[in-house]
């Protein structure tokens, strides 16, 4: 979609949607230019950087959705453009059934339940019959390490380390993280920035920015990459335990969830469509690795 | 427990044993058929199955294959540039993404496949195809096949304009109104009985 934007604050949509298939490789031109710049010369070039953005695959029956391009830069909530959102990925319906596999498969495949009990047979003692069978007058006891006796074993009792690990499927999986993408964006809590660069080492600085702009208590940044280029971002984030960042690779919905506003990266969205665009129209929707256990 | 000779190993390769040290391991001793053969050790250790990690495909690969051959298996061959051989390989490795459907001269096609219409069709609620291209009907069955559900997944929109849509159809087609369930957290419409064609011809009718 084609749009104008007048810097007075004013929104003026123009032209019509224009979809270009097989453009996985290439997928926005638009992206990749106003990327390739720091953040220094972005405020200095005239805006807007950019107002659209090539989607791949987009159904007939839903439009782009748009989201206004951010930066760090400076603590007024100043925007650099506007960037359409793939609606297959922001603008799916919120199945919260997929969300609640999804962080229940998060909290069970890594658990390990260390509890054990001993049964009678691992328990000293208890080999010799206590009193005759007969002529006593009391019950009739063959071990003083019986599960019926105080301090005997215990029946059925937990057994070892035990591993809860099962692999949800492939699909549940795209689509909790496309239902928990669009959660965020419908509750006008993603935000998108054009790259995680701070101009001043001062600690206050995030903590201003993210306030003034009412990001909320808990931010998830996401990178493109696993290196922060930035130290000014990288020794600011280290000082609060509220904010967090990720990339592309870690996102998961747990953390989705758990933070109250995503803050994504051009680059890092551009990664995010094409990996879940390529998941959901791949031919692979069986996992045989996890599927079919080796016998051998 | 005493570990036996392994006779069966035919592949020269020592398989790795789990939960054992290496001292446990039975030493190795050639044998006149120039296959490997371990000595007989007795080792006291739990009585649990061992997990051989090894490749399996390699071993069934190498097995016919005396032992002296076995080493230049995968060594001896030579690579082709050759753009028409490489086209031959292409088509065996699996695709990346299901393409776009080609265009047929006449629909439906002779599998009896029919695109959606060109225009969205004007309704309240839509129904995608599935990433196959085809049209999410399925048939599921209850009871060990007694009793049979027609379910409409990726429904989008007013399901209940769809269920009443779809309760009148049946009902012109057979005479009978079908009982329904709408799930709307999972965008489904469930219509109890088998009703796959007279479901996809009308949703072929409206254009989805």
């Amino acid at each position: 979609m084609n749009c104008r934007l007048i810097l007075n604050g004013r929104l003026f949509l123009t032209g019509s949607m224009k979809i270009r298939p097989n453009l996985f490789a290439n997928m926005c031109s638009d992206v990749k230019a106003a990327s390739s710049l720091d953040s220094e010369s972005v405020l200095s070039r005239p805006l807007p950087l950019m107002t659209s953005r090539e989607l791949y695959r987009v159904p007939k029956h839903q439009q782009a959705k748009q989201a206004w391009l951010e930066t760090l830069s400076i603590i007024n909530d100043k925007k650099l453009g506007i960037v359409d959102l793939h609606p297959d990925i922001f603008a799916t319906f919120p199945r919260i059934d997929v969300l609640w596999w999804n962080t229940h498969w998060q909290s069970r495949y890594k658990k390990v339940n260390y509890e054990f009990v001993r049964n009678r047979a691992e328990l000293p003692g208890g080999g010799r019959k206590p009193w005759p069978q007969k002529g006593t007058g009391r019950a009739r006891h063959g071990s003083i390490r019986s599960p019926l006796w105080i301090g005997g074993g215990k029946t059925f009792g937990p057994r070892g380390p035990r591993g809860y690990f099962f692999m949800l499927g492939k699909k549940m999986r795209v689509l909790g993280l496309r239902t928990a993408l669009s959660c965020k964006f419908a509750q006008d809590n993603l935000h998108i920035v054009n790259d995680l660069c701070l101009p001043t080492d001062e600690p206050g600085y995030l903590e201003e920015l993210i306030e003034s702009r009412g990001w909320g208590l808990s931010v998830l940044f996401v990178n493109e990459k696993d290196v922060l280029e930035d130290q000014y971002f990288a020794d600011a984030i280290s000082e609060y335990k509220q904010y967090s960042v990720m990339p592309v690779y870690g996102l998961n919905v747990h953390s989705i969830l758990k933070h109250e506003t995503l803050v994504l990266t051009l680059g890092a969205l551009d990664k995010i469509e094409s990996q879940i665009l390529s998941d959901m129209h791949s031919p692979e929707y069986l996992e045989k690795r996890f599927t079919k256990a080796s016998s051998w | 427990m005493i570990v036996r000779s392994c006779r069966l190993n035919l592949t020269g390769f020592k398989p790795v044993f789990r939960r054992f040290s290496s001292s446990f391991f039975p030493e190795e001793e050639k044998a006149g058929d120039g296959y490997i053969k371990y000595k007989e050790k007795s080792v006291s250790a739990p009585d649990r199955r061992w997990v051989v990690e090894s490749d399996h495909w390699k071993e069934q690969t190498r097995k016919g294959f005396p032992l002296e051959k076995q080493e230049t298996l995968h060594e001896n061959f030579e690579t082709s540039r050759n753009e028409a051989e490489w086209k031959a390989v292409q088509s065996l490795l699996p695709l990346k993404e299901i393409p776009l459907p080609p265009k047929h001269k006449s629909y439906p096609t002779p599998s009896g496949w029919v695109p959606p219409s060109s225009t969205l069709p004007d309704e309240k609620y839509h129904i995608r195809r599935t990433r196959f291209h085809q049209l999410p009907v399925y048939l599921e069955s209850r009871l060990g096949g007694w009793h049979h559900l027609t379910v409409i997944r990726y429904c989008d929109g007013d399901l209940w304009a769809l269920e009443a849509d779809l309760r009148a159809e049946i009902n012109k087609v057979k005479g009978e109104e079908p009982l329904t369930q709408v799930d709307e957290v999972c965008g489904k419409v469930r219509l109890k009985g088998a009703f796959l064609k007279e479901v996809s011809d009308f949703l072929i009718s409206k254009g989805f």
